[in-house]
């Protein structure tokens, strides 16, 4: 039997664990309603501010969902191209780690880089995973969530 | 809001009150307005059918992602606070029928001063096939602390 080719490239090797640019975003309380009403949630501590003033939070806080909304920002790092055309790409899901609240009105920092490139061979034929991970850093420098998607290719 | 769960009241193997969503392509739209994902297979029949194959246009997975993490937000509640979250995108939920967001408590433990629950997390499409399946950790408020 012929061996199955390898998708993983020295090139893809060459990038994992490297850091790309960083992606800056201010998270405004427009960008949150936008949000929550896309997700049709009504949460105060999200949405009210004197609700919100109450809480343990003392402030507005982003739901932990908005940045999981930034998987398509440009300035993220993308696994070079597969050395022979997978036509299908799919999110593949993800981990997110939630390590500070996101208050409303912070500047926030995302550092991403490609964590893993692998491949697997499915019913479908090889599959192409990568595996970008980012780390979100608020204008106090302080770590506030670090967050993997993963994408297929096949 | 629902009242406060503690972390005395959750037991293993407890189910999460279910969340179910009903999105109509309207919020489909919304979501790829507030995060920039314009895929058209997400809003366009014809593109959805003839370009990429599909039964018709497909809720985003990340969308779908978000009302599992719904489910978890509305059930930790003020006081609790979900630390992390894992899914896979494994199925289709399609606009205009119910996707249902179900859960279940796996493990509680304490560790340090964190009250911990482990939860099983999916979606369901109306054939009741897991469409996001995953699992989420959170801190619970204990009623011994306060």
């Amino acid at each position: 039997m012929a061996q199955q080719q390898s998708l993983v490239t020295a090139e893809m090797k060459a990038v994992i664990g490297k850091k790309g640019k960083s992606v800056v975003v201010d998270v405004e309380k427009g960008w949150v309603k936008r949000f929550c009403t896309s997700v049709g949630e009504t949460n105060p501590l999200y949405l009210n501010e004197k609700v919100a003033k109450k809480s343990k939070y003392g402030g507005l806080i982003a739901p932990p969902g908005l940045l999981m909304g930034l998987y398509l920002v440009p300035e993220l790092p993308r696994a070079p191209e597969p050395p022979v055309r997978l036509p299908r790409g799919v999110d593949g899901g993800g981990t997110w780690t939630f390590i500070r609240p996101i208050m409303v009105g912070d500047t926030l920092t995302g550092t991403g880089k490609i964590k893993d490139i692998y491949q697997r061979d499915g019913r479908a034929g090889p599959m192409l995973f990568s595996e970008t991970e980012v780390t979100w850093r608020n204008q106090k420098r302080q770590v506030v969530a670090r967050m993997v998607g993963r994408t297929i290719r096949y | 809001m629902a009242k406060q769960v503690y972390y005395e009241d959750v037991t293993e193997g407890m189910e999460l009150p279910q969340l179910v969503k009903h999105p109509m392509p309207r919020q489909l739209v919304q979501w790829a307005g507030a995060t920039g994902d314009y895929n058209e297979f997400h809003y366009n029949e014809t593109f959805a059918k003839v370009r990429s194959n599909l039964p018709g246009i497909i809720v985003h997975g990340a969308l779908v992602c978000q009302f599992v993490r719904q489910m978890v937000s509305d059930w930790v509640g003020d006081e609790g606070t979900l630390k992390k979250l894992n899914v896979s995108y494994r199925g289709m939920n399609f606009p205009e029928q119910d996707c249902i967001c179900k859960g279940k408590v796996v493990k509680k433990q304490v560790q340090g001063d964190d009250h911990l629950v482990e939860l099983e997390v999916w979606s369901e499409n109306p054939k009741g096939e897991k469409t996001t399946p995953g699992t989420a950790v959170a801190i619970l408020p204990s009623r011994a602390k306060k």
